[in-house]
């Protein structure tokens, strides 16, 4: 493939919002024309679409067969299955519990309603011809039909049993199914809230696998015929997207995490992933409208033919902006061809540059023609639409101004309603410690109000054009307009919090469109917002800071994972309350790097963590909800005064890096007034400048990291019952001299820390036993 | 529309704004530019016809076509242009904090230099109004001078707050030129010689202002606002959250009229049409615009569009002329985008009838449940009754121990007003406010105080969020509310105020007027209970929230004469501007004045600034000394080192230390006197232009000329003696 390949759009349809993956190819077609491209898409109206492309240069579309719109029929997921002779099939979920097959023609073979589940569907997966695998928010259930489901037309429980199921700990987020070669059976798997891949076998997890970040899609690739191998991707809300290669045995799986992509710097959340295995091609579409081609390196194998190497990270190779974010990516046209869906139910197709070829002249001028009669089509509809739409405004300001009576309600008062539109929000924690909102609606954005009862800072981004203007008050309340441009339908804005502080945060989405209307957003936020779950092992040395806090009382299991929901993000929303006696979590923070376990039974619920801001809060907060619940509990706590400059240790090299690059700035700047003669002289200079700043992967804000270390003590003094020798006020007073003490005492030398921390005791007058 | 040309990357920093283009030979343009340094950059395409000598300009080791130039002043602003009748050849103007400097560039050598103790913010060189030659005219803190190809000082000015931008133009089409003049206090003001002939109150501190044709202008505010004027009246405006560092009127299209190119902080450019503001091209740089320019740049007789960015980078664009079809490719892309846009506009068509349909179906179906409830998150769905009104008052809250104009809404039924925003310009920090009471204060009326911080008319737009409690979904009520210019003074019915608080300063002039008018112009003006009928005599009080200070109107209906009495001359000057000229456009008033207050500030402030003046020649002398000895310590420490007297070499330095850190300690006296001194100058400029606002048309002039004169000759008593009275 040419390296760095120029993306051209061109547009097909518009559909109504569709969900993840439900664009998939009948046919991809083929490169040289010869084959017809056939699709099929199913939309939230639950109208399905099969379309077939015309050949190239025309851009039109051609109607297969189109269904009429359902009124509770939502598609949340679309799957082509071929049945023996190769035939495509057309699967799809309608609604909460339906499930329906058609033919390529149209023509429906197959139905099935689930009257059974307690949750709607959200994946299916049909293995032709008998197995069916449902996943709800938690539940995954496996169903086996009898042969003559297929060609009796009518759907009937009877021929349907359930095999196997299991409820996952944590909402589910992705789900597929893969081929265990070597005990040559299906295997299941699905991706969960709580950071963890989970393959099933029967009624279990099997396996777990901790990912990068909250995967919410999975991707196999085909399996190469002579390795017992799956490889695995998935991509996460992050915008990660990373690689697990499964080893399967007969009852054991290795699983080994390969690579991740991007290395560093925020992307958005992916949305889809598709392979194109034949030319080493990998596609990503993302929340933010970016569709992204990377392709992976090729070995020379023995025998000298070309294989693809997928257990080295893949390259970019190019990239192309929709501004809307993606819901399906298909290859069609062996690779020449992308055909792309978007949130709002756009479908386009992205070709390669193909300026040099020679027959380009001459069908330029019949897709020219094509082109003008869409536009003029296009054009006529709209006219007419905008007619029919002055009688209907006309009809509501009469509404609304009271000039007409609703007829059939003479004596109930008549109702303006606003119907809503879809809006995708997600308020994402990233590495920086720092979320992301973002907000997807349906129709333009006029205006976001954001509204949060703590203080929180808003950092804008550049990707935003709206104008963002702050309130003026007193008040801790946070109050903030941004006013969007024309045709704006994201929203991104970076938040910051500060742990220990819970409340509410609203958005308000006001729309562009007649009759005007506005949404709410409702996010609460934790105590400990800035903590994310944690699978791998804590350093041996961290072990030996620990604060313990243990509260026990008469309280149930249920008590406590209400608190936990209260105080920490990621705890599941239900607990399996037969089989767990005793249940444990491990937290991080992503600002401190200090860890937090959790673990709780009846009566009894233990944290133990080397940062004491971080018990200092779940005490304050713990305490707070049972006493509002009228629990009574005691509550036990060990403070290791140690693990205050143990933080400080795990905070340090962020301080350094931090102040050395202010340093390093104010430097730079001077040099660079320093017009040098000499190039060599200057070129060493500006050298020697970069190689001392090391890139910098992650930003902190200095007075963030000032204002931890003065929480850190305080919580000290508070659980230590200290008050009397600090207020708070006065603590306010010292913070200058305290940035003093931290800014002459962090530098280069090895055993700085160690003195910053003796400084810092000091300082806060704490004596430590060695 | 445009393509590139040539792009050039000059690797330097330049600062935005500080560019210009000039011909100095008279026939090749060259681009000058000042880097961040405070160097003057000069960039010769072609290095043709150099005559640098090695005295002032240093070849750098990059770029071979580009030389620099040392001023060592802050240079401040920049501009080029033909100061002599008699030569085509442009000369370099530099403004820096305290002077004005012209450089014929060709021969090296300065023409002239003069200092100007307000400064030079902004340059620009032409002819104004009747004045022959051309002059260089430097805008500084709140005052304008113009100087002649020699440096005679042939024009001067006030204006209301530190000038930011200037720009030469024949609004009114009488072949001379007027100058516009952007200033900090908000204000883009057209003057006529030295008379203001248009004002127009903007929203923020103008960035920069460019004329476009006829008697339209483009003005860039520091906010992020571009717009474009026809004389008095706005055309279009629009904001983004980037800031417009420059605009330019050029003709992208070959249809006559020229385009507003603006060039962003975003490293954006884009060409507007002038008369909507319609988006008809678009291009990126790498960093932030520094200048946009018109050249021929590359020689090749069309001329270019030629864009500047902050780290160098120069590209230049040409119209496609209008015979030369457009390329296929393009085309495809365009009908693309074409496709697409209709596309989104029928899907957004098609939302909007579903709206209305949905409406109907919910209205006409008999589900009691949608009636009266809060809706969830789930629901579909969020209904009002259709007959739902939001009321809003304006009501003077004098009451209160802050007092403001209290904005009342209030919804007719049990609907409650989740919250509301307020979008209006010059009230709030940002362009709006939100009020969202606490969930438990929540109710049908919400009651918003509002404090304008200045004296001008604000339109309120405001947007209500009207639904039941603990809905997910609500209406938006949009509506309009108008505060006028002096909504912040409530008018106080007993007039038994105490002796002490009558204000001491008056303006009497003689209107010729009917009382019956000017009641019609309180009532417009000012925030009433009700509205004043006609009245003999006018006799009114108003008391100010701000500050709670009184404010007095008296009018004789006979002889028509009008006093206003207030201690701030600020605001009689506001009211005699809006009276006099927005209300009943009076071409010329001349009053008598006294404000005793603001006189003997003048006075103080005169005798301050000449002990500065004194101070600072005594501090220059000392500095001039010890750099002497400075000099001389380092060349008998370099003798020392080339002798190896080490030992004595340390004591030099020692010395050289001591002398160095005196030098800093008596600079940083005098820069303290410099500002001190600035801000005085500041003061005074203030004080004039205050005065010469309670004046109109000539009489105004008359009183800026007096003044400068009398601030010439020294002569206090008579400064006072013309304020008060307009004559000297």
């Amino acid at each position: 493939m040419n390296i760095g390949a120029k993306l051209n759009r061109i547009d097909y349809l518009q559909v109504g919002l569709t969900s993840q993956n439900t664009l998939k190819a009948l046919s991809p077609g083929s490169s040289d024309n010869h084959l017809t491209v056939i699709a099929v898409i199913g939309d939230h109206s639950g109208s399905i679409h099969c379309f077939s492309l015309r050949p190239e240069p025309s851009t039109l579309v051609n109607t297969i067969f189109r269904t009429l719109p359902n009124p509770n029929g939502k598609v949340n997921c679309l799957q082509v299955a071929r049945d023996v002779i190769g035939s495509p099939k057309i699967l799809i979920a309608f609604g909460s519990s339906m499930i329906r097959g058609y033919t390529g023609k149209g023509k429906q073979f197959f139905g099935l309603q689930l009257n059974n589940l307690t949750e709607p569907i959200k994946h299916f997966q049909i293995i032709w011809p008998v197995d069916v695998y449902i996943c709800g928010y938690y539940i995954y259930n496996h169903y086996v039909l009898t042969p003559d489901t297929w060609t009796d037309g009518k759907n009937s429980n009877s021929s349907i049993q359930s095999k196997h199921f299991y409820i996952s700990p944590s909402k589910i987020t992705g789900f597929i199914v893969t081929f265990n070669s070597v005990s040559k059976r299906p295997v299941p798997i699905i991706s969960c809230e709580d950071r963890l891949i989970r393959i099933l076998k029967n009624s279990t997890c099997q396996y777990e696998i901790e990912t990068c970040g909250i995967p919410c899609v999975l991707f196999s690739l085909e399996r190469s015929s002579k390795s017992s191998k799956v490889n695995l991707l998935y991509g996460t809300i992050e915008g990660k997207v990373a690689l697990i290669s499964l080893d399967f045995g007969f009852n054991e799986v290795n699983a080994e995490h390969k690579w991740q992509i991007p290395d560093k710097g925020y992307r958005s959340q992916v949305n889809c992933i598709t392979m194109m295995e034949s030319t080493g091609e990998l596609y990503i579409g993302r929340s933010d409208g970016l569709i992204e081609v990377w392709v992976f390196m090729e070995t020379l194998e023995s025998n000298g033919s070309l294989l693809i190497n997928v257990d080295q990270s893949p390259t970019l190779l190019t990239d192309y902006n929709c501004g809307e974010s993606l819901t399906s990516i298909c290859i069609c046209r062996e690779g020449t061809l992308i055909l792309c869906c978007t949130f709002t139910g756009l479908i386009f197709g992205l070709n390669r540059d193909q300026m040099n070829s020679s027959n380009y002249e001459q069908p330029q001028i019949v897709s020219n023609r094509d082109m003008e009669h869409k536009i003029n089509s296009l054009k006529t509809e709209i006219d007419q639409l905008e007619k029919k739409l002055n009688r209907k405004r006309e009809f509501y300001q009469n509404l609304t101004s009271g000039l007409i009576l609703n007829k059939k309600q003479k004596n109930s008062p008549s109702y303006s309603t606003l119907p809503y539109f879809t809006i995708n929000d997600s308020l994402i924690l990233h590495d920086d410690a720092s979320y992301i909102l973002a907000l997807e609606s349906e129709v333009a954005i006029d205006s976001v109000i954001v509204q949060s009862d703590i203080p929180i800072e808003l950092i804008d981004s550049e990707r935003n054009s709206a104008v963002y203007s702050l309130n003026e008050q007193e008040s801790p309340q946070v109050l903030a307009t941004f006013r969007c441009q024309a045709n704006t339908t994201r929203f991104e804005i970076k938040m910051q919090f500060v742990e220990g502080q819970a409340g509410t945060l609203r958005l308000y989405i006001l729309t562009r469109m007649n009759p005007k209307s506005c949404q709410v957003k409702i996010y609460y936020i934790k105590a400990l917002s800035l903590h994310k779950r944690n699978y791998h092992q804590i350093d041996q040395e961290s072990l030996h800071f620990v604060n313990k806090l243990h509260i026990y009382g008469s309280f149930g299991l249920i008590d406590c994972l209400n608190w936990l929901q209260l105080c920490l993000p990621e705890v599941p929303e239900r607990i399996d309350l037969i089989n767990s006696t005793s249940i444990e979590y491990h937290y991080l923070s992503t600002l401190m790097g200090t860890f937090l376990e959790i673990n709780f039974y009846k009566g009894s619920l233990i944290f133990q963590s080397n940062n004491l801001s971080t018990i200092a809060i779940l005490k304050d907060a713990i305490t707070r909800e049972a006493t509002k619940k009228s629990i009574s509990i005691e509550v036990n706590l060990h403070i290791n005064e140690n693990s205050l400059g143990h933080t400080i240790r795990k905070l340090y090299p962020k301080l350094k890096q931090l102040l050395s690059e202010k340093r390093i700035d104010l430097i730079k700047e001077a040099v660079k007034d320093l017009h040098v003669v000499e190039p060599e002289i200057a070129e060493s200079l500006s050298q020697e400048l970069e190689s001392n700043s090391n890139p910098i992967l992650i930003h902190f804000n200095l007075e963030r990291l000032y204002g931890l270390i003065t929480d850190l003590f305080l919580d000290y003094f508070k659980l230590e019952g200290l008050t009397s020798r600090l207020t708070v006020s006065n603590v306010r007073g010292k913070l200058d001299e305290l940035i003093k003490l931290i800014e002459s005492n962090v530098n280069n030398e090895d055993n700085q820390v160690d003195i910053l921390v003796e400084k810092l005791n000091e300082f806060w007058g704490i004596k430590t036993m060695s | 529309m445009l393509k590139t040309v040539f792009t050039i990357n000059l690797n330097e920093k330049i600062q935005p704004g500080q560019v210009a283009v000039g011909k100095f030979d008279g026939i090749n343009p060259c681009i000058v530019a000042v880097t961040t340094s405070d160097k003057v950059l000069l960039h010769n395409p072609l290095r043709r016809s150099q005559q640098t000598s090695e005295r002032r300009w240093s070849q750098p080791s990059a770029g071979t076509d580009v030389t620099f130039l040392n001023v060592n002043q802050t240079i401040r602003s920049l501009t080029v242009g033909c100061l002599k009748t008699d030569s085509e050849a442009d000369v370099l103007v530099l403004g820096t904090p305290i002077s004005i400097l012209t450089y014929d560039v060709m021969n090296n050598v300065d023409i002239f230099y003069r200092e100007i103790p307000d400064g030079a913010n902004a340059l620009v060189v032409g002819k104004i109004g009747s004045i022959e030659s051309p002059l260089a005219i430097a805008g500084g803190n709140c005052a304008i001078q113009g100087f002649d190809a020699v440096g005679n000082d042939c024009y001067w000015t006030v204006t209301g707050d530190n000038i930011t931008t200037l720009a030469l133009w024949d609004i009114d089409g009488d072949q001379q030129n007027e100058l516009i003049v952007g200033s900090e206090d908000y204000d883009i003001r057209v003057f006529k010689e030295e008379s203001i002939f248009l004002e127009m109150s903007e929203t923020d501190s103008i960035k920069c202002v460019c004329p476009l044709i006829g008697d339209c202008f483009a003005y860039a505010l520091v906010n992020g606002t571009v717009g474009v004027y026809s004389k008095k009246e706005r055309l279009w405006r629009i904001k983004s959250k980037n800031q417009a560092i420059c605009i330019l009127g050029f003709d992208v299209n070959n249809d006559g009229r020229p385009e507003l190119i603006t060039g962003w902080s975003s490293g954006k450019i884009d060409a507007r049409n002038m008369e909507t503001g319609e988006v008809i091209f678009k291009d990126n740089l790498n960093s932030s615009i520094a200048a946009i320019m018109t050249a021929d740049y590359n020689l090749d007789g069309v001329v270019e569009l030629v864009v500047i960015s902050v780290s160098g980078e120069i590209k230049g664009y040409q119209t496609n002329s209008g015979t030369e079809r457009p390329q296929p490719v393009l085309d495809i892309t365009y009908e693309q985008e074409t496709i697409r846009d209709l596309m989104k506009r029928k899907q957004n068509l098609l939302l909007e009838l579903r709206n209305y349909e949905s409406n109907v179906q919910f209205s006409s179906s008999t589900e009691p449940l949608i009636h009266g409830k809060a809706s969830t998150e789930d629901d579909h769905y969020g209904a009002i009754p259709a007959d739902t009104q939001l009321k809003s008052a304006l009501i003077l809250n004098i009451e209160d121990s802050k007092p403001s104009v209290d904005l009342t809404l209030q919804t007719t039924n049990e609907t409650i007003i989740r919250m509301v925003v307020i979008f209006a310009e010059g009230i709030f920090k940002g362009e709006s406010h939100v009020v969202h009471p606490p969930e438990s204060e929540v109710s049908g009326t919400l009651n918003i105080p509002l404090r304008p911080p200045k004296d001008m008319p604000i339109d309120l737009h405001i947007k209500s969020i009207v639904g039941y409690k603990g809905s997910y979904h609500f209406h938006v009520f949009e509506l309009s509310r108008h505060l006028p210019r002096f909504s912040m003074y409530a008018l106080r019915k007993n007039t038994n105020f105490p002796e002490s608080s009558k204000p001491k300063g008056w303006v009497n002039f003689n209107l010729g007027e009917k009382v019956s008018r000017i009641c019609l112009w309180l009532n417009r003006n000012f925030l009433l209970v009700e509205e004043f009928e006609y009245l003999e005599n006018l006799d009114v009080t108003f008391i100010s929230l701000r500050d709670n200070k009184l404010l007095i109107f008296e009018m004789d209906g006979k002889s028509g004469s009008f006093t206003i009495r207030t201690n701030s001359m600020e605001i009689a000057g506001q009211v005699v501007q809006s009276l006099a000229v927005e209300y009943l456009n009076l071409p010329d008033l001349s009053s008598t004045v006294d404000f005793p207050g603001e006189i003997e500030n003048l006075k103080k402030l005169i005798t301050k600034v000449e002990e500065m003046q004194s101070v600072r020649a005594s501090i220059d002398a000392d500095i001039a000394e010890n750099s002497v000895a400075v000099r001389s310590l380092v060349v008998r420490s370099e003798d020392a080192r080339l002798l190896r007297e080490w030992k004595m070499v340390k004591q030099l330095y020692m010395d050289l230390n001591v002398l160095n850190r005196e030098l800093i300690h008596e600079y940083q006296i005098r820069s303290h006197n410099h500002q001190d001194l600035v801000d005085s100058l500041k003061q005074i400029n203030v004080i004039i232009q205050k005065a010469a606002n309670l004046r109109v048309g000539p009489s105004k002039t008359k009183i800026v000329q007096l003044c400068r004169l009398a601030i010439k000759d020294n002569n206090l008593n008579s400064l006072a003696r013309i304020i008060c009275r307009g004559e000297a």
